[in-house]
């Protein structure tokens, strides 16, 4: 099986920056958990997920991008979406997504929203 | 020296390796010296491993050349292994074993030969405990050796009286004996590294292999959970032919459809698709299909029944669970169908006499996120020959070799056209179409369809 998610990390201040791009489907959500989950055990209280270059998302990866959503609000952080296409905000609208999570147009706006700033 | 004492010297030491060869061959597999390898020390296996390296060193003194009363001997071979693979016991039992001989053939060295073959023996222990209770490794063990029978050499001369005879004994016997004491415990050490290597092995194949024979019980668990809750058939509704199908992917579960009868000859219909694998995921979807059964049997509208399921369900999901689901009731007297889309893949309804498809879009939130979530509803007129197309995102996510994606386009094509066969046919020609697609590629989902004919 061939690469279909990329991911990439940064960090500008407190926040974790996540950058998905490719696919995120039942063959390939893993690995994003995995990564997020990595960020999230480090530590990070802040994430903001960049989907910029993300072109498609299955039920499974709403999923990793909920189970993210719940563990940092158990732990009082924050999780911010970035910049989803017009395809994926397509899915994240049937699926209710639009009501939970915090969806802003780019990078600098999502960033901007975080309580305690970049 | 003279050629043939060195010719004698090398045979004698050739000799001496051969059977520390068999010897460390044969006491490494005991099941005492496997038992200390693995930290198991009992008074019994510490006893004999004392004998076989106590024989070990008697040995060293018998097959040993003497020179001037002093011989070049691997007497000290196996106290130093006893202590430095089992620890100071067995190292000085070995020693005392060792030393009581030597002193028992006395002789000018018996003194500091004897003690030399206990403190081995202790020292080779005290390695073992500064190691942390582990062999030390090839090199520590050679270097020890050497420096034991540097040592060893050390008291002779400091010991031995007059002291001009001490001086010519060790420097007749010294290189021989460092050397034959090196060899003999390098053999040891090579063989002990291999054996723990081994059993290392050994052990994390042994790990590997009952961690992926619970994985697959897990799997098997999963499976059986997830089929036990179909329908093992459907019921029969008139007006009605209905036809559906699931396969369950190998490591992703938790797909279901069912269809409840409710008062009044209607009947509910549902597909849903809970995100996750395994034991979890096939729970979760058991409690959905549960949770949704009984709220449906309530007599209320579709969306109050969805709103409870819902909320019931939000209740008991744990780490980002959520099922979408799509329920649909049809009233087969009064030709109508009202469903509500909880964040599934919206079905579609292919109208008799029309080339559109209608996508029957979400209504609300998937089940599970939001516990006091609100959820509408839409109804339908069914004429005769409409067709239902209930699926999950398993089917149009089927990938071919080239990671190209069956799609819902495919999947309107392969319907389009036999509207009028029946839904048996149409679910076969789509489990088809989406096999000879997909060929080899593993199937990542659940596959699930549903097909709703009005007759």
């Amino acid at each position: 099986m061939s690469e279909r998610v990329d991911i990439l990390e940064r960090r500008a201040g407190a926040v974790d920056i996540i950058a998905v791009k490719g696919r995120l489907d039942a063959g390939s959500s893993e690995k994003a958990e995995e990564r997020i989950n990595r960020v999230l055990d480090a530590g990070g209280r802040y994430l903001l997920i960049n989907l910029c270059d993300l072109d498609y998302i299955s039920s499974s990866g709403l999923r990793v991008l909920l189970a993210a959503l719940k563990r940092l609000k158990k732990d009082g952080g924050a999780l911010r979406i970035a910049c989803a296409q017009p395809q994926i905000l397509e899915v994240f609208t049937m699926a209710g997504f639009h009501r939970i999570f915090s969806l802003s147009p780019d990078e600098a706006t999502a960033l901007a929203g975080f309580p305690a700033g970049p | 020296m003279a050629f043939s004492e060195f010719g004698d010297l090398f045979f004698v030491l050739f000799q001496m390796i051969c059977v520390i060869l068999v010897a460390a061959y044969l006491i490494t597999r005991t099941a005492s010296f496997t038992r200390v390898l693995d930290g198991l020390v009992t008074w019994k296996s510490q006893a004999i491993l004392i004998l076989l390296f106590g024989a070990l060193s008697i040995y060293g003194t018998e097959s040993g050349i003497t020179i001037l009363g002093a011989t070049a001997n691997v007497r000290d071979l196996g106290p130093m292994v006893g202590g430095l693979a089992c620890g100071p016991v067995v190292g000085l039992g070995a020693g005392l074993i060792g030393a009581a001989y030597r002193f028992s053939l006395a002789g000018f060295t018996a003194v500091p030969c004897s003690a030399a073959t206990i403190l081995a023996g202790l020292f080779g222990g005290l390695i073992f405990l500064l190691s942390g209770r582990k062999f030390v490794g090839i090199h520590g063990a050679v270097l020890f050796a050497i420096g034991m029978e540097a040592f060893h050499m050390g008291i002779t001369l400091l010991l031995c009286r007059p002291f001009d005879q001490a001086l010519t004994v060790v420097r007749e016997v010294a290189l021989p004996m460092i050397i034959a004491n090196a060899i003999g415990v390098f053999i040891f050490a090579l063989i002990i590294g291999n054996l723990i290597t081994e059993r290392q092995t050994k052990a994390e194949r042994d790990a590997y292999l009952s961690e992926l024979e619970r994985k697959k019980a897990e799997l098997r668990i999963a499976h059986d959970i997830q089929m036990s809750f179909l329908p093992e058939r459907l019921p029969d509704v008139p007006g009605l032919d209905i036809a559906a199908f699931s396969l369950p992917a190998k490591e992703v579960g938790g797909d279901f459809y069912d269809a409840i009868p409710l008062s009044g000859q209607r009947i509910a219909f549902v597909i849903a698709d809970v995100a996750g694998k395994g034991v979890p995921a096939a729970l979760f979807m058991a409690l959905s299909r549960t949770v949704l059964r009984a709220n449906a049997l309530i007599p209320r509208s579709a969306r109050d029944a969805v709103r409870e399921a819902n909320a019931l369900i939000a209740a008991d999901a744990k780490s980002g669970m959520f099922v979408t689901l799509f329920y649909a009731v049809v009233d087969p007297v009064k030709k109508t169908l009202t469903y509500v889309n909880a964040g599934h893949n919206p079905p579609l309804l292919f109208r008799s006499g029309s080339e559109r498809v209608l996508e029957l879009k979400g209504t609300g939130i998937i089940l599970g996120v939001m516990p006091d979530a609100d959820y509408g509803e839409e109804t339908l007129a069914l004429e005769k020959n409409d067709l239902v197309l209930l699926y999950t995102d398993g089917v149009t996510e089927a990938i071919d070799s080239h990671e190209k994606q069956f799609g819902e386009q495919r999947l309107i094509e392969t319907v389009t056209g036999c509207h009028d066969l029946p839904s048996r046919e149409i679910v076969d020609r789509i489990r088809r179409a989406v096999a000879d697609f997909s060929g080899d590629e593993p199937q990542f989902d659940d596959q699930t369809l549903m097909v709703l004919r009005v007759v």
